[in-house]
């Protein structure tokens, strides 16, 4: 149900109750009354109001059906006294008929009317501010303290990295292989290991702390590291027979003039 | 490389200036030869101001005069083609470098004689070429050519002795830019442009 059909089904009954409080019965007093024992109602609460003077005047209520988010906060909502259900005009007019009686009987003069249950309003809540309005911007605060408090200094985002370098190598586990069908065998002890001399001098070892002291450990043999040897290449050289592969004969010619003029023929003849 | 300084006569006196007659003579054995101090720029602007020929003429004509004086030393032309290389150019260098005309050596390649001479006082080392023609041709009493095989450094030439046929061929290599050392190797070669090793 929208707001112009609800609003159409108010006008419809405020039209309906204008009508019957035209009509002539004793509704004066009953207003008066009703008057007294209630508080007045907030303007807004017109369909309070009405809803009201519908149960005094035992009309049968007519109920909205609203839902809760046609209602906005604004308005208040009180619920209607449970109704019979099924009971017709005829018997609401018979319920009506003692609440008349009582009416007249309020109008005879008691010491002092009871007082009517005060209805516990409870304080609205707040309304929700909507999302766009202004909130406070919490990093200018931050801001502030930190250029001229004493805030202590925020903390690093992220975590440091992890520290580059070698890794503790998990201790070896010992498994049970069956060797007979796995093929999994045993590191035999003393077994030659593979060292690889590299020219490249290791770059240099960063200072360590001097760790504290503690109780020498012995070293099993297989646990020492072995000490680096400097693998020289195997040569194999060939056999040359002593026999000589070559014969020279003869001499190459050698100039070597023993005087000027001999040069000087062997120049001039070029 | 025989090298010219290491046998270089003893203290004799070689040059006598005479400051009495403003002379300066050059001493020998059958008497003195008058030489003049001309600075090197002089010779520059000699050469390049007069003709190719007139140059060579100039220049050829300093290398007789100390030819013969080379060869006044060693006796005669029979002495100087009988002498050894060495002691023809300890003599042929003295009188190079009492001239003034720089250091001579002799390099031999192969059969191949090419005469050094070291801080030249001229530019232009075609002068050079002719004044060791001149010394050879009067010293020895040949016909000699002397060509200018090209220099990479600066003030030395290096002048190839040969026949004046062979001069000719090895000018022309020259010009088409074979290096003196190729010039050398191919005059050496058997058979390269029917020339006889």
């Amino acid at each position: 149900m929208n707001a112009r059909e609800r609003i159409a089904k108010l006008e419809a009954l405020l039209a309906r109750v204008t009508e019957r409080v035209k009509a002539p019965r004793s509704v004066e007093v009953e207003t008066a009354n009703l008057r007294d024992t209630t508080r007045p109602p907030p303007p807004a609460d017109v369909e309070v109001e009405v809803i009201e003077e519908v149960r005094q005047v035992s009309e049968p209520p007519i109920s909205i059906d609203i839902s809760d988010d046609e209602v906005q906060s604004s308005e208040r909502v009180v619920a209607a006294p449970a109704e019979r259900i099924g009971e017709t005009d005829g018997e609401r007019m018979a319920s009506a008929a003692p609440a008349e009686a009582a009416a007249e009987a309020h109008t005879e003069p008691e010491p002092e009317p009871e007082p009517a249950p005060e209805v516990e309003v409870a304080p609205e809540p707040e309304p929700e501010p909507p999302a766009s309005s202004r909130r406070p911007i919490v990093l200018e605060s931050k801001l502030e303290d930190l250029a001229f408090g004493d805030a202590a200094p925020p903390e690093a985002p992220h975590t440091p990295p992890p520290e580059s370098g070698r890794q503790v190598a998990s201790p070896p586990v010992d498994l049970d292989f069956d060797s007979d069908f796995t093929g999994v065998r045993s590191k035999e002890q003393g077994e030659a290991e593979v060292v690889v001399v590299s020219s490249v001098p290791p770059p240099p070892e960063p200072e360590r702390e001097p760790e504290p002291a503690s109780a020498p450990v012995d070293l099993a043999p297989a646990q020492v590291a072995p000490a680096l040897v400097a693998s020289a290449p195997e040569v194999t050289l060939p056999i040359l027979p002593d026999a000589p592969v070559a014969v020279f004969e003869g001499s190459a010619p050698l100039f070597k003039p023993a005087s000027l003029g001999e040069l000087l023929d062997a120049t001039l003849l070029l | 490389m025989t090298d010219a300084h290491s046998t270089a006569a003893s203290n004799e006196r070689h040059v006598t200036f005479d400051l009495a007659t403003g002379q300066v003579r050059q001493v020998r054995l059958g008497g003195g030869e008058r030489l003049v101090l001309v600075p090197p720029a002089a010779l520059d602007d000699l050469a390049s101001s007069v003709s190719v020929e007139a140059a060579s003429r100039f220049a050829r004509a300093i290398g007789v005069a100390i030819g013969k004086r080379a060869a006044q030393k060693l006796g005669s032309i029979d002495g100087v083609l009988a002498a050894s290389l060495e002691a023809f150019v300890s003599e042929l260098a003295l009188e190079v470098a009492l001239s003034g005309w720089g250091s001579l050596s002799i390099e031999r390649w192969g059969r191949a004689m090419v005469v050094v001479v070291e801080h030249t006082p001229v530019s232009d080392p075609r002068l050079i070429a002719v004044l060791v023609e001149g010394a050879i041709e009067a010293a020895a009493g040949r016909a000699v050519r002397g060509v200018c095989l090209v220099s990479t450094r600066g003030g030395v030439a290096r002048i190839l002795i040969v026949s004046e046929r062979t001069a000719e061929r090895a000018r022309g290599w020259i010009a088409e830019g074979v290096s003196g050392q190729d010039v050398i190797t191919r005059l050496q070669t058997p058979g390269s442009d029917g020339s006889q090793p």
